[in-house]
């Protein structure tokens, strides 16, 4: 049964079509949000959020087709939602030390902004958390194209029909994502080779 | 053919059709500079790609709507505390008082102007009270959340089974791709031994050469 004749069953009156399809989407979609805001128990959060949302609003989707696309949308618009938040009411953290002070907090040395730790022996879980981190330091736009496109594998033209943003946009934002991304990985010395024999 | 940015990206997702893959295909050949880009934007998004999906450990469940309401609606002359205490007050009594009365067997008569009072306690021959789920609507209400929980519960073990098979076709492409860069590093390493006793084996013949050259006493060398 596809996404589509799961909706038409939700809309008749049934629920666990509804739960069918958060079975079906909640680990792509926590792995969307995941290296989106790259923290774990929050991604779970915004899931909840996502999926409530799409149970109250699911009513309003005229074309039950483009499921996929408005449900990205939703998880897009909490995203930042989220993030707005966090700007308005900014958590104090250790980062906020070196704004504040101009140097790394005490705790933070060698880690804040100084390159994180590459020798040969590099974790598989210390990999991820420096591509969390390293997936933070590009501009949010770039984030979200650079997010799909690897780890969502939407071609270019859904991830345009997501963001109602011209194709050749999409891949510019793509573009400068990855020359960006680049660009921290040679700082911070990461490379295929040192990591090679690892994976 | 001229250097294309977005070609070169719908090429690296192979998103290009075939003629165009083709035409891009030759025009790497002869362009360094594209074949340069191509590599560094490929690097970059297999070091992203090192990192694999995670579960998401959700465990979120939907309920129906109406019996959320049903728990959580109270009236709205409820609302105030006084009355609220009121209210739960009269309703607390009220159960006791019923409690009781169905304790005793209580029994009220009123025949011809007469009226009569009788009391009895537990395990009197009163008929057992007719069961809810022996209503047809309840037992209509209770196969029909069966069959919606047995759904779901099958939809489950499809999507399980789906998503076990996507893990597993990820963990092999990942293998795949690691073997891959195995063989290729082990590739340069006895190319490089190979080219390093190439070189050692080279310097051996020179040097003996030298020697056998000095041994050779210079008259001879005129002769011949």
């Amino acid at each position: 049964m596809n996404d589509a004749d799961l909706i038409a069953r939700f809309l008749q009156g049934q629920v666990t079509p509804f739960n069918t399809l958060v079975w079906r989407w909640q680990d792509r979609l926590f792995n969307f949000v995941l290296r989106y805001v790259g923290n774990r128990e929050e991604a779970r959060d915004l899931c909840q959020q996502i999926f409530i949302r799409a149970y109250r609003n699911l009513g309003n989707l005229r074309d039950p087709e483009r499921f996929s696309t408005w449900l990205y949308q939703i998880a897009l618009n909490t995203c930042r939602d989220q993030q707005r938040r966090q700007q308005r009411h900014p958590n104090l953290s250790l980062d906020h030390f070196e704004e504040e002070h101009g140097q790394p907090h005490p705790a933070l040395k060698g880690t804040a902004s100084q390159p994180p730790p590459t020798d040969a022996r590099t974790h598989e879980q210390d990999l991820r958390d420096l591509l969390s981190r390293a997936l933070q330091t590009i501009p949010e736009e770039q984030r979200v194209v650079v997010v799909m496109k690897e780890y969502q594998n939407l071609k270019f033209t859904e991830i345009a029909a997501v963001l109602e943003t011209p194709i050749n946009t999409v891949k510019s934002r793509l573009y400068y994502g990855l020359k960006g991304l680049r660009k921290i990985f040679d700082q911070w010395g990461i490379s295929e080779e040192n990591i090679g024999y690892e994976l | 053919m001229n250097c294309n940015r977005e070609q070169l990206l719908d090429y690296l997702y192979k998103e290009l059709e075939p003629k165009a893959h083709r035409a891009l295909e030759s025009h790497l050949e002869s362009c360094p500079d594209c074949r340069r880009e191509l590599e560094e934007l490929g690097g970059t998004t297999r070091l992203l790609r090192t990192w694999p999906d995670e579960e998401s450990h959700l465990n979120l469940v939907f309920v129906a709507e109406e019996a959320e309401k049903g728990k959580h609606s109270l009236p709205t002359w409820l609302t105030t505390a006084a009355w609220r205490r009121w209210a739960f007050g009269l309703a607390g009594s009220l159960a006791v008082a019923l409690l009781l009365l169905a304790l005793v067997d209580f029994e009220f008569t009123y025949d011809n102007g007469r009226l009569d009072l009788a009391f009895n306690f537990v395990g009197s021959s009163a008929p057992p009270a007719v069961d809810d789920l022996d209503q047809p609507l309840t037992r209509r209400d209770l196969l029909a959340a069966q069959q919606q929980s047995l759904e779901l519960i099958q939809a489950m073990l499809q999507e399980g089974e789906i998503r076990q098979q996507r893990n597993l076709g990820l963990t092999l492409a990942q293998f795949s791709q690691q073997l891959e860069r195995q063989r290729q590093q082990d590739l340069q390493v006895v190319g490089r031994r190979l080219e390093e006793s190439d070189w050692y084996t080279e310097s051996r013949f020179r040097r003996n050469e030298d020697v056998l050259q000095q041994l050779i006493p210079a008259n001879y060398r005129g002769q011949r």
